[in-house]
């Protein structure tokens, strides 16, 4: 008895010890209560951007950008750097690609340094949120001095930049993007021709039927050159009615009627022998210039790549296009996505700084010169206007046609833990076109992503 | 036997050879080829024009020395090498300095809880090297080494995979040998220096190339703990190819054979200790 009670204390004191000397708990993000509404200000009480000063100001920016981008994003910058009147300096710093970024960013959370401004997708800004190291823009957006004018606000294509806002700030922009591209259907205008169509298809059941038309063993010829990634799966998600996570960011929802749709779509497609994954990165573009395959889904930042290989490609120069994808709900809808650029939090004039750039690189001409660059889409209706814009569609008439598609857009969730769940779709994707159940592979990834949701709380 | 003929610039050649050992030649300049695929493809590929990529082609139509000037203007890949031979080499010069000391007390010195202390530098081979870029980068910006060499250098100046490797080595030298050295006077540190290193020349160049090509192909951390391209090292000049929605592989093919080309010259001219070091599992004779 006494040897049990014995134990008893030991163990209790070996439980306060090792919770006395656990590290403690991270603050926890408080940013919602440092930001002001984002509701219009009155008077300068609800807007203290505005008597902030930003002079002299010099601030690290992190990005993906290499050459002819980096050429471009440098353009920007110098313009900023030498026409801005407060004499900020934007120092541009090249920090890898998307994912070696991320895990900079980390590294430097947990040293506690930070840069100024960074390039991120939005779900990996979500995660340095998390952290409470991000500045939310809506203060600034709204600044009377230093925000956008109403008239500026209404040629924004707020649409596209929804991945940008998260429910739990509040609805807050935690980023901004100056442009955005979408996943489209690419098509070969001339085969389908051939094969007795005028046109892409508007449905589903129309492209497994052109698909199969296609199909030819002896040729080696196939319908669709698949290449699976989360994207996709949202892009067929969407075009069944459905969506990848609830509104509030809470809950999966892609274990809808409209996921198991989507899966069972690509069931039928490798099943019926009409669709076949490609080997290696791009070979889906590879495969489509060398008219192996009539269906490819990719992104319009692909489309100069696109072209070049049609250009160059062994078989001759054919006529292709772009559209939306065939769609259940008799609307289309596009899967609009791209990085942003976030704010890090240091002290109010800096970061304030930090806004101006991504308030002066949001401008018509800057935006545009970007968006030509990526072959991305400005978020600016007014940029379309310029006449170099109105040059560079003229040439590329595809762009053109995929830009008209903008007002269809939709965004993927930016939920904190998002990178971890495209990780889980795409493997549920694999698994089904290996032959695996839909509804099983569907019920099992949901549960996983769920539980990713969760941590992520 | 059989006499083969082979002509080669004009000149012919009579080789006699036994049957068996023509194909085995054969077998093994096959197995050479697969091999060498790779990097016969990588040096077909950095002439190609990006169609030619796309189409598949294997050999390109005209061969474009073009690529390489592009490659190089990509980046500063002039710096980037300079910097990587820099910290390659330094990386080496501690890699054997604390790899042979510590091998040698592991093989030859006797001293309390040697054989745990050696459970526990080979258990730290267990931990997966990610898990330790956070660790290593708090200690780096801690010691105010952020965006230097020694960040660079310094953490990989000591491996326990190189100190196993040299110690399995160093004691499958005689004991025979130290106690004749003992005998006439010897210390540790000159019977490791005259005798145990010389002896063990194999084992040595095999940790050197082994933590050069580690040290040349090292990207991740590089790219972390560094933020000019004053600083940083070749890989990360490669990435640059990685574009959006399509992948210059052409270029990066082109910049790729440049930056091996150190690492041939390196094994060519350290080529026999390599092949020794792995194949040698005592001393000989």
């Amino acid at each position: 008895m006494r040897k049990t009670l014995f134990l008893i204390v030991a163990l209790a004191l070996v439980v306060g010890l090792v919770a006395a000397c656990a590290p403690k708990a991270t603050p926890t993000p408080q940013p919602t209560k440092a930001a002001p509404q984002p509701t219009p200000t009155k008077g300068e009480e609800m807007d203290p951007i505005s008597k902030l000063d930003p002079s002299g100001q010099e601030l690290l920016f992190w990005h993906v950008s290499t050459r002819k981008h980096e050429k471009a994003l440098m353009e920007i910058i110098d313009g900023f750097n030498s026409s801005n009147p407060y004499g900020i300096k934007v120092v541009p710093e090249y920090a890898g690609y998307y994912g070696d970024i991320y895990k900079k960013i980390l590294a430097g959370i947990a040293a506690g340094e930070t840069p100024d401004l960074a390039v991120s997708y939005a779900n990996q800004v979500a995660e340095y949120a998390k952290a409470g190291v991000i500045v939310p823009l809506d203060p600034y957006m709204n600044s009377k001095k230093y925000g956008f004018t109403e008239e500026e606000k209404k040629d924004f294509m707020w649409n596209l930049l929804e991945g940008d806002k998260r429910p739990e700030f509040g609805g807050q922009y935690l980023s901004f993007a100056h442009s955005r591209s979408m996943q489209v259907m690419y098509y070969n205008v001339d085969w389908l021709k051939k094969l007795g169509y005028d046109g892409p298809p508007k449905t589903w059941d129309e492209f497994k039927e052109m698909c199969v038309k296609a199909t030819d063993p002896e040729k080696g010829t196939h319908g669709y050159a698949y290449s699976g990634s989360a994207s996709l799966f949202a892009t067929l998600v969407f075009t069944f009615g459905g969506d990848i996570v609830t509104k509030d960011n809470q809950k999966v929802a892609f274990n809808s009627e409209a996921g198991l749709k989507a899966l069972q779509l690509l069931k039928d497609l490798f099943d019926s022998g009409c669709a076949y994954e490609v080997a290696e990165r791009y070979g889906d573009q590879k495969d489509f210039a060398n008219q192996k395959a009539l269906f490819t889904f990719g992104s319009t930042a692909g489309l100069p790549y696109y072209r070049s290989a049609i250009e160059s490609s062994e078989a001759g120069p054919f006529q292709w296009d772009v559209d939306a994808p065939p769609t259940a709900i008799g609307k289309p809808v596009v899967n609009v996505y791209g990085p942003s650029v976030a704010i890090f939090k240091s002290v109010p004039e800096r970061q304030l700084a930090g806004w101006l750039f991504l308030k002066y690189w949001a401008e018509p001409k800057n935006v545009a010169k970007w968006a030509m660059t990526a072959n991305y889409f400005p978020i600016r209706k007014s940029a379309i206007e310029l006449p170099e814009m109105q040059e560079y569609m003229k040439k590329n008439p595809q762009y053109k046609k995929a830009f008209n598609l903008l007002p269809y857009g939709r965004m993927e969730p930016s939920v904190a833990g998002y990178q971890q769940i495209r990780g889980i779709i795409a493997d549920m994707m694999k698994q089904v076109i290996e032959g695996a159940d839909p509804q099983q592979a569907l019920e099992a990834a949901a549960q996983q992503a769920q539980a990713v949701l969760d941590q992520n709380k | 036997m059989t006499t083969f003929t082979v002509t080669f610039g004009g000149t012919r050649f009579h080789v006699r050879l036994s049957l068996a050992r023509f194909i085995l030649y054969v077998l093994i300049t096959a197995g050479a080829f697969i091999a060498m695929f790779p990097f016969i493809w990588m040096i077909l590929t950095s002439f190609k024009s990006y169609g030619e990529v796309t189409a598949g082609r294997f050999f390109p139509r005209e061969i474009r020395w073009h690529n390489y000037v592009e490659a190089w203007q990509a980046a500063p890949f002039g710096r980037y090498f300079l910097n990587s031979i820099f910290i390659a080499l330094t990386t080496i010069a501690g890699d054997l300095f604390t790899g042979i000391l510590a091998a040698y007390a592991f093989a030859r010195m006797e001293f309390p809880g040697r054989n745990i202390i050696f459970f526990i530098f080979l258990a730290t081979l267990m931990v997966p090297g990610e898990l330790t870029v956070l660790p290593n980068f708090l200690t780096i910006r801690k010691l105010g080494w952020y965006n230097t060499y020694q960040a660079q250098i310094v953490p990989f100046t000591a491996s326990v995979f190189h100190i196993f490797l040299l110690r399995q080595f160093f004691m499958g030298i005689p004991r025979d040998y130290w106690d004749a050295a003992l005998l006439d006077g010897c210390t540790h540190f000159r019977f490791l220096r005259s005798i145990v290193v010389p002896l063990s020349r194999p084992a040595v160049v095999t940790v050197a190339l082994l933590s050069f090509i580690g040290s040349w192909n090292a990207f991740l951390w590089p790219l972390i703990v560094t933020s000019s391209e004053k600083m940083r090292p070749i890989q990360v000049g490669l990435r640059s190819f990685v574009v959006e929605e399509a992948t210059q592989t052409q270029l990066m093919m082109a910049a790729a054979t440049m930056v091996i080309v150190p690492i041939i010259i390196f094994y060519v001219f350290t080529q026999k200790y390599f092949t020794e070091g792995l194949t040698m599992t005592g001393l000989k004779g």
